[in-house]
């Protein structure tokens, strides 16, 4: 019978070569997740390029600083994770038995090994085992562990080129220069650079709204940023572009319009109203004026006569209302408060007074004037129950009502200031990327512009007469200079037409033409005499135009409108014309009309900055020049008018213009046939 | 006799000699052979199943002339009684002339039996087999007889004649440990046959084992070490035949009726150690358990009516078990 005996210990040459097995099984794992990382990786940084597509992610986020990042913290990340991943030497061995067909030996063996009581019975049974450990470390000393675990990529190895691939495209696709079309290009990086010019803009908006504490300019702002960033990421063409920004403005419009509504004076031409309601009425109690000799119903602008008594006060007001003048009213009603405090005055005239007074709280009308409408009618009904002294003191209310009326309506008007600047600044965008036809001029334009533009600001509260001064690309005409006070001007340009341009003052509110670069003989505006008129600015052409208009540009609001016609002396200081004072039947001579040398559109005044961009690719136009000119066309004015209208309509069909922008031309067309 | 190494390498070799001695009448079927032999070393006893003339008890005869034991035929039929398996006591008259009842044992004496066409004899015979198989010993009127080492019945079944059969009962199949189906030869099978058999020479087998020999193979065999990994595979095997068991598959839940009993488990290990040593191993591996898993499972599990429809067969469910676990063990091994 066998003895007894326990096989010796092959333990170590059974792990031995497991060793080699193990380390190269970690190597390959660590390879694994270090694939699966990256591939996450790539996976996001996809996504990331998808979503910048789309403008979905924030400014701070930087894709060339992601993508490496998310890439090498995936692959670092799965990496550590795979060396941490522990691998016993039971499962190495079960591995290299499968890889190598040696059918369960050498884990047999090892808990052969590991626990010998329960194998170790008889001495038959120690005789096998003894066997197969010996069978088994045979064996295991065959085992190669690179043919055990030979190194094989897995499928997220492989994967990771194919999605490198994929990424690469994502990113340069789109750009590939191989796939645009050079003007599709040209355009693109001209939407692209105009975009960044916006975000700026919107950056330093944004900052100013943050100061002023402007919530609308900051809401504007935000959308201006929202829109350079599409167009920054080529999300949309040149059209698209305009149209966005066109809708732009108008947001900024129903801005301003709501915050004018919501503070102050809603409307400036209130008091007006109301001065020239009072007027009327005050012109009909001819009682009221009867003791003023030489004084007929007060005309605006004209030196009030007898200011020692209170109809005088009242006739003042009158016209300081009509003048759009509250401070004027509200020291108009204080002098009438001391004049009632501390002269006699006469029952009568107190009813007088009373009754002018009646009028003058009928006269204010708007929901800011309410308070001072009160205190004056408090006034009237204490005078004519002979109370002085509490008409007095309602008067001086009531002026004191119109003082705070006028504060909260400056207020407004400062907060609209943010908006003012807000549309300045996309108007100059727009126009500047109307006209680039290069990125390099598309930021040169913006510099010329941005510098009118300041210009334009030194006009008071015409600030938005400045885009007149976008339009020079020649630089040599002075855009800007005569903005229209009070009518936030919409100055149209022409673009170094030769016509004659800047033919303020016919009557064309808010309208002043402006010839650039004229080759014209020098326009000889002369100093307009009609009221309201607008001013018409001469090019500073290179042939000399001499350009009054420069300087009668800041004539303001009263003085006369100039113009000055560059061109071939057809538009040869056109008089400003105040409303209604023109010749009818006036004819335009057909060979004045605006043409620059290009063969391209001279844009009328009136227009937005926008317009013209749109215009410069348009098909030779010609507008009528309103030029009382001393050549008169046999051709009717109306006519010509229409006639110029369809070639517009043409043109503009032909190219991308804005709708808002569509709506001023046509506005303008339609204010050519009203004036006429 | 005590083991030593000589007699273990020898294990393959002999085992080795007499395939190669049945091999001389029997052409091809050596699944049938080596699954026969592995029955034999593993104290099972098998039941082969195939229709008449594929040289099933051919197969038995040969094998019984190159093992070096005794063999008997019982032909099964309706009206075959248990006494005359199991022999009866008949009325004796001794040299003094006194009649006494002596023990006349019957053809289950004999280190082989072929029982031909089992199925055939009625339940009652049928179950005289039982106690022979299972304890390797016959009682016969209250007295217990033992049965000589070894113990082999080869039995076999004509799957196609229904008529005036008694399918075995469940009980009587879960005895064998093997059923082995034997096929129709191959063409080349088929020549071969017909070249050895209708010539004038005749081919014929020698003894190669002894009883002694063969006793000494299964104490090796028995004493093959099984790792509690290898084990557990064959326990899941068993118990994914058995429907709603954790492991099993689907096919087994919707065709199977009974899963295989602890003797499948038994009958696994105890053939898959033979098949280790005869692969030159000294430690069962899974392979040896999933190749003699169809083998020794096949009658033990027991499908529903609706596998029986559809025509599923024990082998399929056994399969699709063997696949599942397989993938697992791959996987696993990854």
């Amino acid at each position: 019978m066998a003895t007894l005996q326990r096989p010796d210990s092959n333990f170590d040459a059974l792990e031995t070569p497991l060793y080699g097995v193990t380390a190269r099984l970690r190597l390959i794992r660590l390879v694994l997740f270090a694939s699966r990382g990256a591939l996450a990786g790539t996976a996001l940084s996809l996504l990331a390029v998808i979503l910048d597509d789309f403008a979905l992610l924030p400014d701070w986020f930087s894709l060339y600083v992601f993508i490496p990042v998310a890439i090498l913290l995936g692959g670092g990340i799965g990496g550590v994770l795979g060396a941490l991943k522990r691998i016993s030497l039971r499962s190495a061995a079960a591995l290299t038995e499968s890889r190598l067909g040696l059918k369960e030996r050498i884990t047999s063996a090892m808990e052969f090994s590991r626990d010998p009581a329960n194998y170790h019975k008889d001495a038959e049974a120690t005789l096998l085992l003894r066997l197969q450990q010996e069978d088994a470390v045979f064996h295991a000393r065959l085992i190669r562990p690179s043919a055990a675990v030979p190194f094989k990529m897995s499928w997220e190895t492989k994967a990771l080129i194919p999605a490198f691939v994929i990424l690469m495209l994502a990113i340069l696709l789109p750009n590939l220069f191989a796939l645009i079309s050079p003007r599709e290009r040209n355009e693109q990086a001209i939407v692209g650079q105009t975009g960044v010019r916006l975000i700026k803009s919107a950056d330093d908006l944004e900052k100013e709204a943050i100061a002023h504490r402007e919530a609308e300019t900051l809401h504007i702002a935000q959308s201006m940023r929202r829109l350079g960033q599409q167009m920054r990421h080529g999300h949309m063409d040149k059209r698209q572009a305009m149209l966005k920004m066109a809708g732009l403005n108008k947001q900024i419009d129903d801005a301003r319009k709501s915050l004018n509504a919501s503070g102050g004076l809603a409307n400036p031409g209130d008091l007006n109203q109301a001065g020239q309601q009072l007027a009327k009425e005050l012109a009909a109690e001819k009682s009221l004026f009867g003791n003023i000799p030489g004084q007929n119903i007060p005309k605006k602008g004209q030196a009030s006569a007898n200011p020692s008594t209170t109809s005088g006060d009242i006739k003042n007001a009158a016209d300081s209302t009509q003048e759009d003048n509250a401070m004027g009213l509200g020291d108009q009603l204080r002098k009438m408060a001391n004049r009632l405090s501390t002269q006699n005055v006469s029952p009568q005239e107190q009813k007088q007074t009373a009754g002018a007074l009646d009028k003058l709280a009928q006269a204010l009308q708007g929901p800011s004037l309410q308070d001072a409408k009160q205190h004056v009618q408090a006034a009237a009904d204490a005078l004519r129950k002979g109370d002085k002294t509490t008409g007095a003191n309602e008067l001086r209310k009531a002026a004191d009502s119109i003082d705070k009326a006028m504060q909260k309506s400056q207020d407004a008007q400062q907060d609209s200031s943010g908006l003012d600047d807000a549309q300045s600044s996309v108007q100059n965008t727009q126009d500047s990327m109307a006209k680039a036809q290069t990125p390099a001029q598309a930021n040169s334009n913006s510099g010329s512009s941005q510098g009118k533009s300041g210009q334009n600001g030194q006009s008071g509260k015409n600030g938005q007469s400045g885009q007149s001064g976008q339009q020079d690309q020649s630089g040599q005409g002075q855009s800007g200079q005569g903005g229209q006070q009070g009518q936030s001007g919409q100055n149209g340009q022409g673009q170094s037409g030769q016509g004659q341009s800047g033919q303020g003052g016919q009557g064309q509110s808010g309208q002043s033409g402006q010839g650039q670069s004229g080759q014209g003989q020098s326009g000889q505006g002369q100093s307009g005499q009609g009221q309201s008129g607008q001013n018409g600015q001469g090019s500073e052409g290179s042939n000399g135009g001499n350009g009054h208009s420069g300087s009668s540009a800041s004539g303001g609001s009263k003085s006369a409108g100039n113009s000055s016609g560059g061109g071939r002396s057809q538009g040869q200081g056109s008089t400003g014309h105040s409303p209604g004072t023109q010749p009818p039947n006036r004819t335009w001579d057909s060979d004045s009309h605006m043409q620059d040398a290009a063969g391209k559109f001279a844009i009328p005044s009136g227009n937005r900055a926008g317009y013209k961009g749109g215009m410069d690719s348009a098909p030779r136009m010609s507008l009528p020049s309103q030029t009382m000119g001393q050549q008169q066309s046999k051709v009717p004015y109306e006519q010509s008018v229409d006639q110029a209208r369809r070639t517009s309509e043409t043109a503009m069909d032909n190219e991308d213009i804005a709708p808002a922008d569509r709506a001023l031309v046509r506005k303008y067309y339609d204010s050519l046939a009203q004036s006429h | 006799m005590p083991l030593d190494e000589t007699s273990v390498a020898r294990f393959k070799e002999d085992f080795g000699r007499v395939r190669a001695e049945v091999g001389k009448v029997i052409v091809g079927q050596t699944d049938i052979i080596d699954g026969a032999l592995i029955c034999l070393l593993a104290e099972g006893h098998v039941l082969l199943e195939g229709v008449p003339g594929l040289g099933k008890t051919l197969l038995v005869r040969t094998l019984s002339q190159v093992l070096d034991i005794s063999y008997n035929r019982i032909q099964f039929t309706p009206d075959l009684m248990p006494a005359d398996i199991t022999g009866t006591n008949i009325l004796a008259e001794d040299p003094e002339g006194r009649k006494q009842f002596q023990f006349q044992p019957g053809p289950i004496f004999a280190s082989i039996v072929l029982a031909d066409e089992i199925n055939r004899a009625t339940p009652k015979t049928q179950s005289a087999m039982l106690e022979a198989m299972q304890e390797h010993s016959v009682t016969v009127a209250g007295k217990m007889y033992k049965l000589q080492e070894p113990f082999f019945v080869l039995a076999t079944q004509n799957p196609i004649e229904m008529d005036g059969t008694y399918p075995l009962p469940e009980a009587q199949l879960d005895r064998f440990l093997f059923k082995l189906i034997v096929t129709t030869p191959s063409l080349a099978e088929l020549s071969a046959i017909l070249d050895r058999t209708t010539g004038a020479s005749v081919s014929t087998a020698e003894k190669v084992l002894t009883s002694g020999r063969i006793l000494e193979m299964r104490q090796i065999a028995k004493e093959v070490p099984i790792a509690s990994h290898v084990r557990e595979h064959a326990v899941r095997i068993v118990l994914a035949t058995h429907p709603r068991s954790e492991s099993a598959p689907q096919i087994t839940n919707q065709f199977v009726r009974f899963g295989a009993s602890p003797r499948g488990a038994q009958a696994l290990v105890r053939a898959a150690k033979i098949r280790a040593l005869l692969d030159g191993r000294y430690n069962v591996a899974y392979e040896d358990i999933m190749a003699v898993a169809p083998a020794a499972l096949r009658h033990r599990v027991i499908l529903n009516f609706e596998a029986e429809a559809e025509g599923i067969t024990t082998d399929s469910i056994i399969r699709e078990v063997l696949n599942t676990l397989s993938a697992k063990l791959t996987a696993r091994a990854a």
